[in-house]
């Protein structure tokens, strides 16, 4: 049995077939890049995966466990997957340290958190005092604290200078081969050349 | 006219800076004998009324805001509406009404039935800022607190509240400001607040001094409440950090949540609007109340009419002239005077009415004889003062949208400040002014203490009157006024629902 199992899933929106007895499989610790024109559904994949949005039919399994079929719908809290958000999705009202303690309130060193992305200098900034490179390192070390089996990326790197996004790209994997987290990052502008091993799906 | 503007505003503060002259914070008979007695009682009382109402206020209005802004819910852009119509009844009328009906039921007179109605009457405060704050939120941030792991109960409170806090904290403010300021409701549900003391002090003892005091008291309390909430959201933000927000999709709801929702939301508005409006008619009609549309109504008319006309004729124009100076000229002092002269609206009516006597004593003084200062006059002062922040505030918010350039422009033209308004500003401000002008005037309509405290002897307004009545328990006398209060009620929420519908709120 894989990691994570989406089995004849289909999700129509405003009567607009996005997947249609789609299926697709994932082992512990794999990353996986979902890749595909505009429109195509990349996102709204995240999103079921989430469990923000629940698709019409289908199976989602994760680790053994039943997240979504015919009578089961496991809440997104509850679900053990974390999302790092195109625009970061940083609680603007709440300080850096303040920010990943959130998802982890019994987390005693935020601040060591936040050196894996050197960013212990910064745990009482707002996110509006951060750079977006800043603020995409917070988000990702905000949904690592929380601890999660399974890590989506929904374009996290898209409004980042190719360069930073190159070397955000490579700090992001190896936090996740760290923890041995599994990934799904959805992207447009593909790596080629990128030194970590993902597998590519295009939609 | 940067001159001008400033002398407007420092008559409009005089009544402020003049009311520690008479003796503030100093040893005085009477106000010892009420520091011995009741003045604890004051304290618990105007505190905990304060609280119950906030909670009620905060329970209906940041609810019902939060329901119509997220979940699809039948009739939304109806309900948006209606929801602001319990703003039509003033609290103390619904006390009234409320009290009459339920007083051989439960026992109704005491601070939480008090606060109930308080909380009824002013949630709309909380309402509307609430939902302007719920419509434009990024829901990216709930769904991220989501997948963190947290429950929807704890996103609810710990980010969706959070995140709307300053929309919640201006709503809320005006329902503390309008709490400290009641004097119908807690007089009628027998509850001693500093506003009733206020009162008290003044027409049972006759102490100008204890008045002072009390006022000082109750100034130091709204300060207070204005100074910790700016405190508590010193540096922080509650703007997004992205320009590519997502808006929120409505939820769908199974048929037993959608009835909940909706009888949550129809509650206060079924309590705040249909019930005194339904009272009132019925009143009218099978109680006789008819009868009452007579001379002496047509009288307490013509007193509230006249008297609403002129505050808000004078509001507009101070509010236009110190508008302008404000976007026109740069100076700090006359500035500041400004501003200053817009915080009337959270200092309570009871106070600028005591503070208004002290500035005419001290004319007096200066005089070395009584002038003889017609007490119409005073009532007029007051209530500009009181209600003058309401009208510079929507011509602020007009000049807003008349564009830079156009503004240079305007300041490089030579003419007459009113011919340059004429032509340059007043089609920018036409809305505003109306909607300053109607708002002034239904607020001085619904006024009760400041009026209560300055009306002259042989001189009745429609509120006053149906204080006077319901406290001998005439509300069939009272009911022409206080529906032609209620109907009065409704135009500025018009004006109002008009303007949501402007920015998308009260459309889907």
């Amino acid at each position: 049995m894989s990691f994570l199992e989406i089995l004849d899933m289909s999700f129509s929106y405003n009567k607009k077939n996005i997947f249609s007895n789609f299926s697709l499989s994932l082992e512990k610790g794999d990353h996986l890049v979902v890749t595909g024109a505009s429109g195509r559904g990349k996102s709204t994949l995240l999103r079921i995966l989430a469990g923000l949005e629940n698709p019409d039919q289908g199976q989602i399994k994760l680790s053994g466990r039943t997240l979504f079929d015919d009578s089961n719908v496991v809440a997104p809290h509850e679900r053990e997957i974390g999302m790092v958000f195109q625009d970061y999705a940083l609680f603007p009202h709440m300080t850096i340290k303040e920010n990943v303690e959130y998802a982890n309130p019994r987390l005693i060193q935020a601040q060591e958190w936040l050196r894996k992305v050197k960013l212990e200098n910064r745990l009482n900034s707002y996110p509006r005092e951060l750079s977006g490179g800043e603020q995409q390192r917070v988000a990702l070390v905000r949904t690592l604290a929380a601890k999660p089996r399974l890590v989506l990326l929904d374009e996290p790197f898209s409004s980042l200078d190719p360069e930073l996004r190159e070397e955000l790209e490579l700090l992001t994997y190896e936090l996740l081969n760290e923890f041995n987290i599994s990934s799904i990052q959805v992207t447009h502008q593909l790596n080629k050349e990128f030194s970590i091993p993902r597998k590519i799906v295009a939609l | 006219m940067k001159i001008i503007a400033s002398v407007i505003s420092l008559i409009l503060i005089l009544p402020l800076m003049a009311l520690p002259s008479r003796g503030a914070f100093s040893y005085n008979e009477t106000f010892s004998h009420i520091v011995n007695t009741v003045l604890s009682h004051y304290v618990s009382n105007t505190l905990m009324l304060l609280v119950l109402t906030c909670f009620w206020a905060s329970l209906w209005g940041v609810g019902t805001a939060y329901i119509l802004s997220s979940f699809k819910i039948a009739k939304r852009s109806l309900l948006k509406v209606a929801m602001m119509l319990p703003f039509a009844c003033p609290g103390y009328l619904l006390g009234y009404y409320f009290v009459d009906t339920f007083q051989f039921t439960f026992s109704t007179r005491n601070i939480f039935w008090a606060s109930f109605v308080m909380g009824i009457s002013l949630y709309p405060y909380v309402y509307m800022s609430c939902l302007a704050g719920f419509s434009v939120r990024n829901i990216d941030l709930e769904e991220a607190s989501l997948t963190l792991g947290r429950s929807p109960l704890y996103t609810f409170f710990h980010i969706t509240l959070k995140g709307i806090r300053p929309y919640y904290a201006a709503g809320l403010g005006l329902v503390c400001m309008e709490t400290l300021n009641d004097y119908g409701v807690a007089d009628h549900f027998a509850i001693d607040t500093f506003t009733t003391g206020i009162y008290r002090a003044w027409f049972g003892f006759y102490s100008l001094p204890a008045s002072v005091n009390l006022s000082m008291i109750l100034l130091l309390f709204t300060a207070s409440g204005l100074f910790l909430e700016s405190w508590g959201r010193r540096n922080k933000s509650f703007y997004n950090t992205t320009s590519k927000m997502k808006l929120l999709k409505e939820k769908e709801v199974s048929l037993t949540n959608h009835s909940l929702l909706m009888i949550f939301v129809l509650t206060p508005f079924l309590i705040g609007f249909i019930f005194p409006i339904s009272y009132c008619i019925k009143q009218i009609t099978v109680h006789g109340g008819y009868e009452y549309f007579n001379s002496e109504f047509l009288s307490l008319l013509f007193n509230s009419f006249s008297m609403a006309f002129i505050v808000s004729f004078i509001c507009l124009a101070l509010a236009l002239v110190n508008g302008f100076s404000h976007s026109l000229f740069k100076n700090k002092i006359s500035r500041f005077l400004i501003r200053l002269s817009a915080l009337g609206y959270a200092i309570p009516g009871s106070i600028i009415a005591i503070a208004i006597i002290v500035v005419f004593q001290n004319v007096d003084d200066l005089a070395g004889k009584s002038l003889v200062v017609g007490g119409k006059l005073l009532l007029v002062y007051s209530l500009v003062c009181r209600f003058f922040a309401v009208a510079y505030e929507n011509i602020r918010s007009s000049q807003e949208h008349i564009p830079r350039n156009l503004m240079s422009y305007i300041n490089l033209q030579t003419g007459s400040f009113f011919k340059k308004s004429k032509d340059l500003y007043f089609p920018y401000a036409k809305a505003a002014m109306l909607t300053s002008f109607v708002i002034v005037f239904v607020d001085v309509l619904k006024e009760l203490p400041a009026t209560m405290i300055l009306s002259p002897l042989n001189f009745q307004t429609l509120s006053v009157s149906i204080y006077t009545l319901a406290s001998d328990e005439r509300l069939v006398e009272s009911a022409p006024s206080a529906l032609f209060i209620l109907l009065s009620g409704l135009v500025p929420l018009f004006l109002l629902g008009k303007k949501l519908d402007k920015v998308g709120l009260g459309e889907n």
